[in-house]
């Protein structure tokens, strides 16, 4: 094409303004980035981790409609709240009713015996946890009548394991031999017979982990019409030598719903270590300036790591400093509320003892003014009633005198739970629903832990790192930096170009999918509308949250990126810095027993903030230092970028 | 021949190109630029030197990447660094070779004609005006990483003069282009600089006589001094006398050397076979400029890459500024 006559300046087109232009470098980038095959894997991993963790419970909610996973017992799944049990077999003599009659969840209904008739359930029982327990069968039920019978036929139960105190006086349980309620002496291998209202009868089994027995229930009629309120076949158990029994039961009836469940128990396993937590409770202030004690000045609200199981062990270290200007006296009063912990203590104040419950006061401890003890609690939970509803209190007591004390409260508020899994083709869907099940009062913490594992996806800094690295270094390497700074752009505005250009590209991820998926969840996953309402702020704080992520990442990879000419350097050195502050931070801690030193990781400060933001607790740390140590990040970098970007002259590389 | 300094006395012609007053550029010990006064005005002015002589540096200082560390700099009245008003009237296109491999020659173009703040539409008109000035259109779908060293030239060239500079930078233009490709550069180069379009050009190339086929008016830097400033023909007269070093890359160098040893212009072939180059002394460059595409089309040679060798534009300044003959 010839040069225009005139002169070549003969453009008159109309030029637009800096906003312009910058989104023209944004949108080059963007495009291209969303372009690259390694882009496009981790944001489908991205996109496939957080729809199978966060939309399975859909397919649920939309077949079973809504709360079902809260309701459905079927599907809440604790094994150690619920015992397998598997009906091996079903009849019922002189009739041709089966089981399937019965109609489930009733609080009253029809065996559909006729007088004389008896119905045999045999169901197996099998020890699903990894330790030997001790499996309670609790028979019985109320009928307002004497009509009924239920009776353990001989030879299904071992006689030598009866319960201490059988509720029915006329059964005599003593070894190897017993009375049956007629008042006649019963032999080893013969049946146990319980009748009447309001009767129960227990029996005991002891069950290795994964072993299995079968035993026999016989249910007669005597009367003409019988209509139960109950009938129970209940189940508990205790995982100690003292029977502690689990409080937890089923209803025969309903499980008898699920007599199809044929399962292989493979037992899944977690590492049964101690979970070492170092945390501080500082328990200073304990008296105010009118030098009143009070219990509720205690700001220290204490987190048990969540997802405390059977096997696991937590230690727990305290540390109380006299903020008071004269001695006190301090002593604890051990888990009075709680039945399903037990707490080890092993410290300075009285060595070592245990306690399942019990209030258990302790000699108190002088300790002088500005002076501090530390002392360990080593809490072995054993049996929990229902994930997410467990405390554990530790109550420590302050005192002038050795003689008056206030009580000061710490406990825990954090879910525990959990229990073993069993693995076959329809307990893994199974699994998969139960533990992604939105339950109502974790709403909060269900999306922000399925969405941001660890305070910031591991997949969100890769994709920061695949999406930013080059950016700059790139341009620097190839000695490109003259085409934009020729150009009629100031320097900044390049520099506002690639950010947001990388801002965009982590923003569609934390900002823009976590919203829509937490919309999805609560929009198609068979929620109300009202609890879309009520919880709509969730997405206000993923939004917020989320931009804290991408203006953090953007302005860390971007100004690592200005630095070095290999974006593989870039990367690298990321990845480096969260690893090894997040190491560093935690040692530190650890050995300092001072929360504040897991700031220097940023992503410990991300979890910090998504805690408060969440509300899904008080974080370890206060979240306006962890948001002021992650702005201070963010101003270094942007610094770094301004210094090799503007005010260098970067084309005398 | 003496450094002159381009100083201009009437201020209406100083705010009509660039002026540089008394500029030095020093990295660190290292002097980049010493104590350069020069006028680039409308049309091509060629600028010469051997590598480390400067060039760069002074191309870098008029564009506003860096800043003299003393004297300054104005171009049509204004300053250079950081101005992005004068950048508007800028078109740059930089030595560099590795640029968005990724981006289709016409996306690259676009891209960057964008950053002057032109639409979507009126975007894309220029980036094909420029794209179809420099004889890219039917390469322009392709991406950058399937060019040749050529073809990167021209689209480089093209994202320079797409957005209608006032002032033309080329950093060694030439550089790996093929003898045909070589032409036609040279032509477009002299058509942007034609007094009827108006533009200034400042290009720049260690090769004396690829810039004496442009234009006759040359600054000559060597040693970062500017050594020179005015009519070619002057200079060319002494170098006449002064023989130059080439080397050819040709797939049939042994009858392209056959061919060479018969012109009269050259006073010595030899064949590096380490290299698989040519190296080739010459004589009056001009005619053997001329002669040579004849030969290669008559004898049906084609070869890769045709270069000075650097040591004889070395030779040539220590010549120019009295310090003897070649090597």
């Amino acid at each position: 094409m010839p040069i225009e006559k005139g002169g070549y300046r003969a453009w008159k087109g109309k030029t637009r303004g800096l906003t312009h232009r910058i989104f023209s470098i944004a949108n080059c980038e963007l495009r291209y980035r969303l372009k690259r095959p390694a882009i496009i894997v981790v944001l489908a991993i991205l996109g496939l981790y957080t729809v199978t963790t966060g939309l399975i419970p859909i397919l649920g909610n939309l077949i079973g409609g809504e709360n079902m996973f809260v309701n459905d017992p079927n599907l809440y799944f604790n094994p150690y709240q619920v015992p397998d049990i598997v009906v091996t077999g079903v009849s019922i003599s002189n009739t041709s009713d089966t089981l399937e009659h019965i109609e489930p969840g009733l609080e009253l209904f029809e065996l559909g015996l006729e007088p004389g008739q008896t119905a045999v359930y045999q169901l197996e029982i099998t020890n699903a946890g990894t330790r030997s327990g001790s499996f309670k069968l609790m028979l019985g039920g109320n009928s307002g009548t004497n009509a009924w019978i239920i009776r353990l036929l001989e030879g299904s139960i071992p006689l030598d394991k009866r319960s201490e105190n059988p509720p029915d006086a006329a059964v005599d349980y003593n070894g190897t031999r017993t009375r049956q309620s007629d008042g006649k002496r019963q032999l080893p291998g013969d049946s146990t017979e319980i009748n009447g209202d309001n009767k129960y009868g227990n029996l005991v089994l002891d069950l290795d982990s994964g072993s299995s027995k079968t035993i026999s229930i016989k249910v007669s009629l005597v009367e003409d019409t019988v209509t139960f309120d109950t009938l129970a076949l209940s189940l508990s158990v205790s995982n100690n030598n003292d029977n502690d029994w689990f409080v937890g039961e089923e209803d025969i009836a309903t499980q008898f719903k699920t007599k199809v469940r044929l399962d292989l128990f493979t037992k899944i396993t977690w590492p049964a270590t101690s979970l070492k937590s170092f945390m501080k409770v500082e328990l200073t202030g304990v008296k105010d300036s009118s030098g009143t004690w009070s219990g509720d000045r205690i700001k220290n609200i204490y987190h048990a790591p969540p997802e405390v199981r059977w096997e696991d062990t937590v230690e727990f270290t305290f540390r109380i400093t006299n903020a008071d200007d004269q001695t006190v006296y301090v002593k604890r009063l051990h888990d009075p509320d709680s039945d399903y912990y037990r707490i080890q203590l092993d410290d300075e104040f009285g060595g070592s003892n245990t306690t399942y419950g019990d209030s258990n006061e302790e000699e108190p401890k002088e300790i002088k003014s500005d002076e501090s003890e530390t002392f360990t609690v080593i809490v072995n939970p054993y049996i929990e009633f229902k994930p997410g509803k467990s405390y554990l209190q530790l109550i420590f007591m302050a005192s002038e005198n050795e003689g008056s004390f206030d009580q000061d409260i710490i406990q825990s508020s954090q879910k525990g739970g959990g229990g073993g899994m069993n693995l076959n083709f329809t307990s893994v869907p199974y699994m998969v629903i139960s533990y992604t099940q939105p339950v109502d009062d974790w709403t909060a913490e269900y999306f922000f832990n399925t969405f941001y594992t660890g305070g910031i996806n591991i997949w969100v800094i890769l994709l920061a790192v695949l999406g930013g690295s080059g950016l700059i270094a790139d341009d620097r390497a190839n000695k490109t930096l003259p085409l934009y700074y020729s150009k009629a752009i100031p320097k900044y505005g390049y520099l506002a170009g690639k950010f947001l250009g990388l801002a965009a590209l982590i923003g569609l991820v934390t900002v823009v999918w976590s919203n829509l998926w937490v919309a999805i969840i609560m929009l198609v996953g068979g929620f109300s509308w009202q609890f879309f309402t009520s919880h709509a702020w969730i997405m206000g704080a993923f939004t917020l949250y989320g931009l804290i992520i991408t203006f953090f990442m953007s302005a860390l990879v971007l100004g690592a990126s200005s630095l070095a000419k290999n974006r593989y350097v870039v990367g690298a050195s990321v990845f480096a810095l969260f690893l090894i502050t997040a190491i560093m931070g935690g040692i530190i801690s650890a050995v300092t027993r001072e929360y504040n030193y897991l700031m220097l990781s940023p992503s410990a400060n991300f979890i910090f903030i998504g805690t408060a933001l969440f509300d899904l607790g008080t974080p370890e740390v206060d979240w306006g230092y962890a948001l002021m140590t992650l702005g201070g990040i963010f101003i270094f970098f942007i610094g770094v970028l301004y210094w090799q970007l503007v005010k260098r002259e970067v084309s005398i590389e | 021949m003496k450094a002159v300094s381009a100083g201009p006395a009437d201020r209406e012609k100083l705010e009509d190109g660039i002026f540089l007053n008394n500029v030095s550029k020093w990295y660190g010990q290292v002097m980049g630029l010493i104590d350069v006064t020069a006028f680039i005005g409308k049309g091509v002015t060629g600028l010469l030197g051997p590598n480390g002589a400067g060039k760069s540096t002074l191309i870098k200082l008029v564009t506003g990447q860096i800043r003299p560390n003393k004297g300054n700099i104005t171009a049509f009245g204004m300053p250079v660094w950081n101005n992005s008003r004068y950048y508007r009237m800028v078109g740059y296109c930089p030595e560099f070779e590795n640029m968005y491999e990724w981006l289709t020659g016409f996306d690259f173009v676009n891209y960057l004609v964008r950053l002057h703040g032109y639409g979507k539409k009126d975007g894309e008109k220029l980036a094909w005006q420029a794209i179809d000035t420099v004889g890219m259109t039917k390469e322009a779908g392709r991406k950058i990483a399937t060019y040749s060293k050529g073809m990167r030239q021209r689209i480089k060239l093209a994202q320079a003069i797409a957005h209608k500079p006032k002032i033309l930078f080329l950093d060694e233009p030439l550089a790996g282009t093929d003898p045909i490709g070589r032409v036609e550069i040279i032509n477009l180069i002299r058509q942007l600089g034609d007094e009827k379009s108006g533009i200034s050009v400042l290009v720049s190339s260690h090769i004396l006589h690829e810039i004496e086929r442009m234009t006759k008016r040359v600054l000559m830097v060597h040693k970062g001094r500017l050594l020179a400033w005015g009519d070619m023909n002057e200079i060319r007269d002494k170098l006449d006398r002064f023989p130059h070093s080439l080397s050819i890359s040709s797939a049939e160098d042994r009858r392209l050397a056959k061919y060479l040893i018969n012109m009269p212009e050259v006073s010595s072939v030899m064949v590096d076979e380490k290299e698989s180059v040519l190296r080739v002394k010459i004589l009056k460059p001009d005619n053997f400029y001329s002669k040579l595409p004849k030969i290669l089309a008559k004898e049906k040679i084609s070869i890769d890459q045709l270069g000075s060798l650097d040591e004889d534009l070395e030779s040539i300044f220590a010549y120019l500024t009295g310090g003897g003959g070649g090597k």
